[in-house]
């Protein structure tokens, strides 16, 4: 399984003020509230734990099919050696259960993708930027762009594929009607939009 | 508060922060956030803290848990006020 997630950093500039009182407390532990009160660039620093917590999350609810809504109980452990470490990935643990999560810092974004420490795959990711920020084009952009990448990489015709949700709204992906045996995680938000395919 | 008073002051902390339109005029208990009003998950803890603040209260982790539907919103609060 693969989780994925994107933040707009100006974006969440303008839609999330951090600092409002109880605000970090209500979703970061205290190792993660350390590392961002001593962090170089605390916006940053948010959005990436941010992420990663979302990526790992997809994961755990995927799994669980349960969704819930407790962000510390999805950790970032925090034993980088340096800022710029930490922002190429890091770990997140939930439970007994280690995610491994990548990072990518963008022009004005970031692009995380996590996946089970045990069971790391190569992973086809890509992200870009929308053309609007409206939530269901976005939705729309970002699925078409994975739909036309896969049909491309496997020499199908791009409307034999489809993407449906399950009732624990865990995206699929099916070619004339057969579910394929690939975990698609999809992302978007503001100007941006990303996905990630584990097979 | 009756139900539909709270449903009313949920919808209005929801506000500011809900991408569906359409959803948003069709509110009811099983509303759920994120995947209704399609309100952004960073978005999730404003809500929270505005309903902490409107109605005096504190929620706690293991209580937010169940912050993503209008039902759990208000079985919290109401399981506040009470006391």
């Amino acid at each position: 399984m693969v989780g994925n997630d994107i933040v707009d950093l100006q974006l969440a500039r303008k839609e999330s003020n951090w600092n409002r009182p109880r605000y970090l407390q209500k979703i970061f532990t205290e190792e993660e509230q350390d590392f961002i009160a001593i962090a170089p660039n605390k916006h940053l620093a948010i959005w990436m734990l941010w992420s990663r917590k979302e990526s790992a999350y997809k994961i755990i609810a995927r799994r669980q099919k349960r969704r819930f809504y407790a962000p510390k109980q999805v950790g970032n452990k925090l034993n980088a050696l340096s800022f710029s470490t930490f922002l190429e990935g890091g770990q997140v643990n939930f439970g007994e259960q280690t995610f491994i999560t990548k990072s990518s810092l963008l022009n004005g974004y970031i692009h995380t993708t996590a996946q089970l420490k045990d069971s790391c795959k190569s992973l086809i990711v890509s992200s870009f930027s929308l053309d609007s920020s409206d939530y269901l084009n976005q939705k729309k952009t970002t699925r078409q762009m994975l739909l036309t990448s896969y049909a491309k990489e496997n020499n199908l015709p791009v409307a034999d594929l489809t993407i449906q949700k399950d009732a624990w709204k865990i995206p699929h992906l099916y070619a004339k009607g057969r579910r394929q045996m690939i975990a698609v995680s999809m992302s978007h938000h503001g100007n941006f939009g990303g996905y990630a395919l584990q097979a | 508060m009756n139900k539909t008073e709270l449903i009313d002051a949920l919808k209005e902390i929801a506000k500011p922060y809900i991408q569906d339109e359409e959803a948003f005029q069709h509110v009811t208990e099983a509303t759920n956030f994120i995947d209704d009003l399609k309100i952004n998950s960073a978005n999730l803890v404003d809500i929270v803290l505005d309903v902490e603040d409107k109605f005096d209260i504190l929620i706690e982790d293991d209580e937010m848990e169940r912050m993503l539907t209008v039902k759990g919103a208000m079985d919290i609060i109401i399981s506040k006020m009470d006391v």
